[in-house]
């Protein structure tokens, strides 16, 4: 899986990942152009890249998302299905906008995410398989 | 106020920007010449200006023929009326926003029930409290006046054969009251003939934000301070004024203003329930952006909707993705903060008579409406002292602008086509 | 008619003062105290008011001169009662929620029919809620089942709402039908009011969960008066008022900040009735033990109300509780959000919020009960709104350096509520994990408790009422909801002893149990407000508070936990707060969102 993941990062590198709110995801993403997180639990890797990064104050962005199992093994759009939200927990409020998450082979787009206030947000990936959703979640400051 | 305090205060406005605020600084000016908005074609035809500014300015659109956009937008005043409440035919619930630099925004109305400007702009011809008029009458209108038909069909292509009064009355629109007349006329016309109309009334209103996108005065003094920052110009800096710049950091910073003022327009161009209370008392009634997104998602006039010249923009894609918390219950926009030397009173209801009854309000969050003891908010009294408000209100005032051309203000020439400056007495 | 007509006039009227001058467009008349829990509420043809008292078991009639003229319908044939309605000729008609069963009562007080709903509906009623009664039929909340029954006049089954395409009920807990059989339901878990026409069709829906006028939060009782939809808003604690096109045209209620605030003060109301000429209306309120009399039409200033609460008042707990290794988590179903504290202190402090209202991943709906797993010291949260079993961890900070952290707690994972053996959802009133992090679950719709292992629901197929569970190191306590005792289980569900109830308990309402880890046992009673203690071999200890608002008196007690400390921490929830007790010694602590106590601080505030 290892090598894998390296075709990805190879290939990240090639690609432009300045987005726009309505462009689909281009192709995979892989460390070090995307980020990681582990879900909360420790059992999925969720793989993002915002676009365009950074994450912009009051405008739209995207995220491609890839997800790999604690085993290292790669969750395609078929096996599971992915929400991304964002909120800012000390205001009480989320963002104004429901995304849309749009699916590749191999991953999912998150599209029309708009954070529209500088603080302090956190992105929250829900991964469902099977019945139940995990989540993943980041901490992400806009100024 | 403590003398520490001054001093301290002589300090800060005096001592060096860091990098974090000049970026917060620079990100509240910038070049404003009217954002292009795919969804009307139009918005930068200097003819559907031309007829725009006509059309803004014409009175009658209205039913007793003495309103017109102009009567609330008056240019003499921002653009606005200087009322807490509009007077058209009737007396309107909520408080004239200013249109310098109008189209710069994001969601139009306080309750920002239109997406696009075009689309504002339709609103008040059907509105019984501001034209009372009807989508027939004021299509019949610019189909009789050879000036505004000649610059319509310039823009925008023939109108409908509205002289064919058999398929197209004289007087009919969707908004009517239902069993009137003009309501009942609306229905028996064809969708197709319907739909003709819809168009051309949609024409109407692109041709007015065209001329709304005009609508962007000369940069303020506090523009002229960001540029000098940025081209590290101090002499050009020190021409600002030292209380306003201590009202500047103040607002980027411990006043917390940035949270929703920032941008070009130092305002976020989103909703928030700012716990102002209302003008009649007791608890609000009015839903504002809760009712707003409704409003906007049954509007065909939308941005998504079958008469935008891009459904498909990003503006159409955010209104069909809003999501319609009840958190948004009585949230409005927030307001543009440039040019309030000239657009008094202030808030929704025009409740407060001053900007310093504005500071006063988030100074001490005394009347704030608060629901119960569980509602939760964001805002926290100011607590600044004296001297610190007038700091805000002197950086405040620095974002008011030099006036626009005179021609901008007034009802064009009576030559169709020609360029209004060359027309006007 | 014509009073009717004048009502629904001058209720208008009263928009436009209410926008000028604020007023109530019904001013308060009488405070009816004393009662037990009274739940649901009606008018009876000769103008005497009728309220279930769900504590009692019981129906009381109130007089002309508001003298309480009980027991009308006697204890022993209803349980936990709610909902009422009377007919012009004076037939009553009970939701007789405990026992799943609407009950018929002539005008003398004698039980003349009864339905469980399977013969006429083809399905049982669970936990109905509210009956309503006309010319028109009858229509019938079966809460449990998430749907409202009309039957004709005559008993034939006419329509349900899960007939109904794009109608998806959430614990309708309100229900009125008129003369023409349009039926009116306040949609309590999906905070909205639905009104349904005579042939089963949708005629319109309106309102959402928030604060401002015109929203609501578990709207859970209304009436309809000749174009006027009175709707009792619970957690708003307020009566809106609507006409039938869902235009708000104004409310009354002033939110009782303090407890036992009274005079026109609302304090989570259950129920509305209005009566025949529409100048009476009676508003239930079982958390105050009370019922006002209103005179719609008749306007008047608020009561004063200061908006801002007291400190040490600043949150409406639930009667959830649960006690981890070092922390304490409970439920403010008002802003849907959980508050934990650390117990490993003389002083518990709140260090942390979490939860966000609404349906979706990591959203709170409706908390029914928290359950820390000592395996792998998870919390479990079962939300019987959004019907999801939520995972969360949470941080705590050092006990030495407490501080606040809003991103304290992470959701792991979350899922659908498993389903029971008939295919519907189970439905859960309270849980807890035992010491091998096996979940134990009573369902309140079947009176059954389940348990958890491997994702497999396994029924313990009990004969009684469980309401509340505590699962200990080798004992799974259950209190009974009918008698009052507390049974003792092992892990795998068999019954080991009984214990209980208090010599001197005369009508039994558990709210919650707690095994110490000397292996005595402590049960909340929120009927009347006590704390019973007994000894490992069933012996009664000691009744360890009494009833009211000082330090160490209790007001309709929740749930109980015994915290790192070994103080006996109970859900003081009629009193916003939290409470500590030791064994032989009373009360010790009481803490909140705000401000705290202790007998020294006590004493000390008290010196001169």
């Amino acid at each position: 899986m290892k090598h894998i993941v390296l075709s990805l990062f190879a290939l990240c590198c090639l690609l432009n990942f300045g987005g726009c709110y309505n462009s689909g995801m281009k192709t995979l993403v892989a460390p070090p152009v995307a980020r990681t997180l582990a879900s909360n639990d420790g059992q999925y890797t969720f793989y993002w890249v915002p676009r365009p990064d950074p994450i912009p104050l009051n405008r739209f962005f995207a995220i491609d998302v890839q997800v790999m199992d604690i085993a290292g093994n790669l969750i395609t759009p078929e096996q599971a299905k992915l929400t991304v939200d964002a909120g800012m927990p000390q205001h009480g409020h989320g963002m104004n906008h429901v995304p849309r998450v749009k699916t590749s082979k191999d991953g999912w787009t998150a599209e029309g995410l708009l954070m529209h206030m500088p603080g302090d947000w956190q992105i929250y990936f829900d991964l469902e398989i099977d019945g139940v959703s995990y989540r993943g979640q980041t901490p992400m400051n806009i100024d | 106020m403590p003398v520490t305090v001054v001093i301290l205060s002589c300090l800060l406005a005096a001592s060096p920007l860091t990098d974090t605020q000049k970026r917060r600084i620079a990100g509240l000016s910038g070049a404003m010449q009217g954002t292009p908005d795919p969804t009307n074609e139009a918005w930068n035809d200097p003819t559907a200006a031309l007829l725009g500014q006509r059309l803004f300015f014409d009175t009658g659109f209205s039913l007793n023929n003495q309103v017109s956009c102009a009567t609330c937008h008056d240019p003499a005043m921002g653009f606005a009326d200087g009322k807490p409440l509009p007077t058209g035919l009737a007396k309107g619930s909520r408080h004239t926003p200013s249109l310098l630099n109008v189209a710069e925004h994001r969601w139009f109305f306080w309750d920002g029930r239109a997406d696009t400007l075009w689309s504002q702009a339709l609103h008040p011809f059907e509105r019984a409290e501001e034209f009372g008029s009807n989508r027939m009458a004021v299509l019949n209108r610019v189909h009789d006046d050879p000036i505004l038909r000649t610059e319509y069909e310039t823009v925008f292509g023939p109108l409908p054969p509205l002289d064919d009064h058999s398929r197209f009355p004289e007087n009919a629109g969707p908004h009517a009251p239902s069993g009137s007349r003009e309501h009942d006329a609306w229905q028996m016309m064809t969708p197709a003939d319907q739909q003709a109309c819809d168009r051309a009334f949609s024409n109407l209103g692109k041709a007015i934000a065209a001329y709304e996108h005009r609508l962007v005065p000369p940069p303020s003094s506090f523009d002229l301070f960001v540029t000098a920052m940025l081209a590290d110009d101090h002499k050009a800096m020190a021409a600002y004024p030292d209380d306003a710049r201590r009202g500047l950091l103040m607002f980027i910073d411990e006043a917390g203003c940035r949270q929703c003022h920032y941008g070009q327009l130092l305002s976020d161009l989103e909703f928030h329930n700012t716990g102002v209370p209302p003008s009649h008392g007791g608890l609000p009634r009015d839903a504002g952006r809760w009712e707003g997104i409704k409003l906007l998602q049954a509007n065909p006039f939308r941005a998504s909707g079958e008469f935008s010249d891009d459904p498909e923009s990003i503006r159409a894609l955010s209104t069909d993705s809003l999501a319609r918390n009840s958190e948004l219950w009585g949230a409005f926009r927030t307001p543009s903060l440039r040019n309030l030397n000239q657009t008094a009173p202030y808030m929704h209801q025009g409740q407060f008579k001053s900007i310093r009854e504005v500071l006063d309000f988030y100074n001490t969050l005394d009347t704030m409406v608060v629901l119960d003891h569980h509602q939760e908010t964001v805002l926290k009294p100011l607590g600044l002292t004296e001297t610190q408000l007038e700091d805000l209100e002197s950086f405040l005032m620095t974002l008011s602008s030099p006036k626009l051309p005179a021609e901008l203000g007034r009802k064009p020439g009576s030559s169709p086509g020609i360029d209004q400056i060359e027309t006007v007495d | 008619m014509i009073i009717i007509h004048c009502l629904i006039l001058s209720l208008t009227a009263q928009v436009g003062n209410a926008q000028g001058n604020q007023t109530h467009p019904a001013a308060w008349d009488k405070t009816i105290a004393q009662l037990e829990a009274p739940s649901g509420a009606a008018f009876l043809p000769d103008g005497r008011a009728i309220l279930t008292e769900r504590h009692r078991h019981a129906v009381s009639i109130v007089n002309a001169n508001d003298n309480i003229s009980r027991p009308w319908i006697e204890p022993g044939i209803l349980h936990q009662p709610h909902g009422i309605d009377a007919n012009e000729v004076g037939v009553i008609v009970v939701a007789d929620s405990g026992n799943h069963l609407v009950r018929f009562f002539n005008p003398k007080g004698e039980l003349v029919h009864t339905v469980d709903g399977h013969e006429l509906s083809g399905r049982r009623f669970r936990t109905p809620m509210d009956v309503a009664i006309s010319n028109s039929g009858l229509a019938v909340a079966d809460t449990g089942n998430n749907r409202v029954v009309v039957f004709n006049r005559n008993g034939t089954f006419r329509w349900s709402t899960d007939e109904i395409a794009d109608l998806e009920l959430n614990s309708p807990e309100g229900v009125d039908i008129d003369e023409s059989g349009n039926v009116f339901i306040a949609d309590t878990g999906n905070h909205r009011v639905v009104i349904i026409d005579e042939n089963g069709k949708t005629k319109r829906t309106w309102g959402d969960w928030g604060r401002f006028p015109g929203l609501f939060a578990e709207p859970s009782g209304i009436e309809h008066r000749q174009g006027v939809v009175y709707v009792a808003d619970r957690l708003n604690h307020r009566v809106q008022i609507f006409d039938t096109d869902g235009e708000l045209i104004s409310w009354w209620g002033m939110h009782a900040v303090v407890p036992r605030q009274g005079e026109g003060h609302i304090h989570y109301p259950s129920d509305v009735a209005i009566n025949a000429s529409g100048d009476r209306s009676l508003v239930s309120e079982p958390f105050e033990r009370r019922a006002q009399t209103f005179q719609p039409g008749t306007p008047s200033r608020p009561p004063r109300s200061n908006t801002r609460a007291p400190r040490g008042l600043q949150s409406h707990f639930g009667s959830q509780l649960e006690s981890g290794p070092r922390g304490l988590v409970t439920w403010e179903p008002e802003v849907r959000s959980l508050p934990v504290f650390i117990t490993d202190r003389e002083i518990p402090i709140h260090v942390a919020t979490f939860g966000t209202p609404g349906a979706g991943p990591g959203r709170i709906g409706k908390v029914a009960d928290i359950s820390w797993n000592p395996v792998d010291d998870v919390l479990t949260i079962l939300d019987t709104q959004n019907h999801t079993i939520q995972n969360w961890k949470v941080a705590l900070p050092p006990s030495e350096k407490p501080s606040f952290n809003l991103d304290a707690a992470v959701l792991l994972r979350s899922s659908s509520l498993p389903r029971i053996e008939d295919g519907s959802l189970l439905h859960p009133i309270a849980a807890d994990y035992d010491d091998e992090g096996t979940l134990h679950v009573i369902d309140g719709h079947c009176d059954e408790i389940y348990s958890i292992r491997n994702g497999e629901l396994i029924p313990w197929n009990i004969d009684f009422d469980p309401v509340a569970i505590d699962a200990g190191k080798a004992t799974i306590a259950v209190a009974d909801g009918r008698t009052g005792q507390a049974h003792l289980f092992t892990n795998q569900g068999q019954l080991k002893a009984s214990i209980g109830p208090a010599p001197d308990l005369s009508s039994p309402n558990p709210g919650g149990i707690v095994i110490l880890r000397d292996g005595s046992l402590v049960i909340s009673d929120s009927g009347s407000d006590r704390l019973d203690h007994f000894a490992e071999d069933g012996r009664h200890l000691e009744t360890m508070s009494s009833s009211g608002g000082d330090h160490g008196q209790i007001w309709i007690p929740g749930e109980i936990a015994e915290d790192a400390n070994g103080r006996i921490i109970v859900l003081d929830q009629g009193n916003h707060r939290m409470q500590g007790f030791e064994p032989n010694t009373g009360w010790v602590l009481t803490f909140g969102l705000g401000r705290s106590m202790t007998p020294d601080r006590l004493k000390r505030s008290q010196q001169p």
